[in-house]
């Protein structure tokens, strides 16, 4: 009994040295190795190291987007590679010759990150620069991410116009096409369609700084993917009207000469004027945007009606705009349905044109008032408006 | 997927007759989900041939060793088998009615749930040891230990098999090379006890749905549970089959409702990204793989018992340790070797102080409690 208790004592105590040999050799037939990786994901209670080739899984919480090196028995399993035991775990100033460069511009938007090479490679922690930086970033690709370790270069953003990649421009808003959230801005040399955010606006005439990204197709098209990349620099200062150019914002009193469909023909400048609505021979006083093609009013108000203008029929000259005002002593209406009118106020007279395409009848007997421009007719002075409106018969 | 199914059958067939084959291995080469679950099912049925015969445990085996044994050496091998069959096939019938239940307490993960149920089934094991608690308690930590070490601080491909096969397999082999060294004739005719299979197999299908739910909680800690509830042999190679089969079924369960892996099986599922079937089509596929592992098994018992019985059982047995200690060296080496021989030790030492073999559980249960 004695000699019995004695055996197991030495077989348990056999055992127990055993697996103190086990402890301490650790499987020296898979002796300790070194696993340098970028963790590529980092959980409260685990993290992922991956080495371009494989992924090592640590039970503990590491930060993404950082080199370690993992010192210990590693697994294989069919999930991956697995720490197992004792190992030691810390971040490492290598950079290993697997890491990939990638050259772009940094970008981000509803919540995910990117570099734009023009293709979208999107990041898995944030770069910590400013949003369109041209950066050279030196990382890992995981699954559909790139995981950043090192910015190894971070420039401003460009002002140049490549397709596909944002820029940074500076501009005035000539106007809108198509919806309110689309702008036409003008950079100094070119016409720039700008989509913003949807239900976003910017004012007229107003100078801009926009990042955004740019694509290039019969035109430059910009897309903004936040209002927060869209600074409002201000309203430049006004130039006197006939002075300005594209983007350029105008002031001056014009006299309103003709009205078109097109704009209003004003004696201020060559550029038909838009946006505001008058009479001819109104006067107005004008602020306006030079969109290239016309201008635009910001602010045009009528400084002083036509009625206020003097009568101009004994100042004739060829040529000029006036308004005259008498009676008409006769009328004559030719086969064609052309007319003439004589309208007389004083020891003055003029032969006021009556296109059939005016529309308008005048009798004889009557005061008619009209604004328009002096000419001749078969040598003799007369006068023509531009439309049936600028002809007041009777009750003027 | 018939077809399919019919492959993953043939495929279970294999690694369940193949001593130290897992069915893990071969899950690891994929499949569709009918091929992987028809395998991982059928293997539940089947494993009980080498773990009987030949003392060939795995994890959800390793506790049947020594009852099963002894009735190989009473010449009751085909009842073992049979019981095993049977109540595998229980265990998937009774866990059809249990799914509405596992849905609900699927989710409810916790480890630390698993981890307070393993301390209560430690405390229940030392109390109720008939022998001396002393050396129970010696037996648990030297297990203990032993797990501790292969589990977190050794780097081995198959550590379950060197630490089981050493805790359970070998000490049975040695000491049937020392008492009978001839396997008796078996018999082959056999009654159903559906009074003490049916009670048993429900147990051990509830059992088996618990361990499938906490990770902390094994099969194996199941069948420990089921000791407590019977000192019958039958009865507790019942709950353990139907322990086997109930978590291996429910892990799948358990894997189609959260994406869990709590077997090989659904590890391999989860890595090909394999559709999820219908809580339907597995409950058929279930029943469907059950019939046909049941008639699978039944089809081979007798010849597989006539080449048995054809050898020199002496000679088997220490051909099958060869054969283990061979398998523990290929696996992981010397290191693995190593681990198996400290193990069968462990094992012995608990065989000779005549405590219950289930105090090896400690390699299990202590490393969870620590960590």
């Amino acid at each position: 009994m004695v000699e019995d208790r004695k055996l197991y004592m030495a077989l348990a105590l056999v055992a127990l040295l055993s697996t103190a040999g086990l402890m301490i050799s650790g499987g020296s037939e898979n002796p300790s190795k070194s696993f340098i990786g970028v963790c590529v994901r980092a959980e409260k209670s685990y993290s992922i190291l991956f080495n371009s080739t494989h992924t090592l899984l640590v039970p503990k919480p590491l930060e993404v987007g950082v080199v370690y090196t993992v010192t210990g028995q590693i697994k294989r399993t069919e999930n991956g590679l697995r720490i197992s035991g004792r190992y030691s775990i810390s971040p490492s100033p290598l950079r290993p010759a697997w890491l990939e460069e990638v050259d772009g511009a940094y970008w981000f938007r509803e919540g995910k990150y990117y570099v734009l090479t023009p293709d979208w490679v999107e990041l898995g922690k944030p770069l910590g620069v400013q949003k369109g930086s041209l950066v050279k970033v030196l990382g890992v690709k995981y699954g559909s991410k790139f995981y950043p370790v090192d910015v190894l270069r971070a420039e401003s953003p460009s002002r140049t116009l490549r397709n596909g990649m944002p820029a940074l421009i500076t501009g005035t808003v000539l106007g809108t096409f198509g919806a309110n959230n689309r702008v036409v801005l003008w950079n100094g040399s070119e016409k720039l369609y700008v989509y913003l955010p949807h239900g976003q606006r910017l004012e007229r005439g107003l100078r801009v700084e926009i990042l955004g990204r740019v694509r290039v197709t019969s035109r430059v098209n910009v897309y903004v993917d936040d209002i927060g990349d869209v600074r409002k620099l201000g309203y430049p200062r006004a130039v006197p009207i006939n002075q300005t150019s594209t983007g350029a914002i105008g002031e001056g009193r014009c006299l309103v000469l003709r009205v078109m469909k097109s704009g209003l023909v004003v004696n201020c400048t060559k550029l038909k004027l838009r946006g505001v609505w008058a009479r001819t021979g109104d006067v107005l006083d004008v602020r306006a945007l030079n969109t290239g093609s016309s201008l635009v009013c910001l602010e045009c108000n009528v400084a002083l009606p036509r009625e206020a203008l003097p009568n101009g029929i004994c100042n004739f000259h060829e040529g000029d705009f006036s308004k005259i005002s008498g009676r008409v002593e006769w009328v004559k209406r030719y086969g064609n349905g052309f007319g003439l009118a004589n309208v007389t106020s004083g020891n003055c007279w003029v032969l006021l044109k009556l296109p059939k395409s005016l529309g308008v009848e005048v009798k004889a007997g009557t005061v008619v008032t009209a604004y328009g421009v002096f000419t001749t007719y078969r040598g003799m002075p007369a006068f023509q408006v531009s439309s049936g409106d600028d002809i007041c018969s009777g009750k003027c | 997927m018939l077809r399919e199914m019919l492959i993953g059958i043939i495929l279970g067939t294999f690694t369940g007759l193949t001593p130290g084959i897992h069915v893990n291995t071969l899950a690891k080469m994929g499949g569709s989900f009918a091929l992987l679950f028809a395998m991982g099912l059928t293997h539940t049925f089947l494993d009980v041939f080498p773990s009987t015969f030949l003392g060939v445990p795995d994890e959800g085996t390793a506790l049947s060793i020594l009852p099963a044994h002894r009735l190989v050496l009473a010449g009751k091998g085909v009842e073992v088998i049979r019981i095993a069959l049977i109540s595998s096939f229980l265990s998937v019938v009774f866990a059809i009615p249990l799914l509405p239940l596992y849905h609900l307490l699927a989710p409810m993960y916790s480890p630390t749930l698993g981890k307070i149920g393993v301390m209560f089934l430690l405390f229940f094991l030392i109390l109720t040891e008939k022998g001396n608690r002393l050396k129970a308690i010696l037996v648990i930590l030297l297990s203990g230990a032993l797990g501790w070490v292969v589990l977190f601080h050794a780097s081995l491909k198959e550590p379950f098999y060197h630490v089981f096969t050493g805790l359970f397999g070998i000490p049975v082999l040695l000491a049937s090379l020392r008492s009978n060294p001839t396997l008796p004739e078996q018999e082959t005719e056999w009654n159903v006890n559906w009074n003490l299979l049916v009670p048993f197999s429900m147990v051990g299908t509830v059992l088996g749905m618990v361990s499938s739910l906490l990770p902390a909680f094994t099969a194996s800690m199941g069948a420990t549970i089921a000791t407590l509830f019977s000192r019958d042999e039958r009865g507790f190679l019942a709950a353990v089959y139907s322990i086997n089969t109930s978590n291996f079924l429910f892990g799948i369960v358990n894997f189609c409702l959260t994406g869990r892996t709590r077997n090989g099986i659904a590890v391999a599922l989860n890595n090909i990204g394999t559709t999820v079937p219908s809580q339907g089509v597995v409950i058929l596929s279930a029943l469907l793989v059950a019939s046909l592992a049941v008639f699978v098994g039944e089809a081979i018992t007798k010849p597989y018992l006539k080449i048995l019985t054809t050898l020199n059982y002496r000679a088997m047995n220490v051909a099958v340790i060869a054969f283990l200690f061979s398998l523990s060296l290929y696996f992981d080496g010397l290191y693995g070797l190593w681990v198996l021989l400290t193990a069968s030790l462990i094992g012995y030492l608990a065989q000779e102080l005549r405590v219950r073999r289930t105090n090896c559980m400690g390699v299990l249960m202590i490393p969870l409690l620590i960590r």
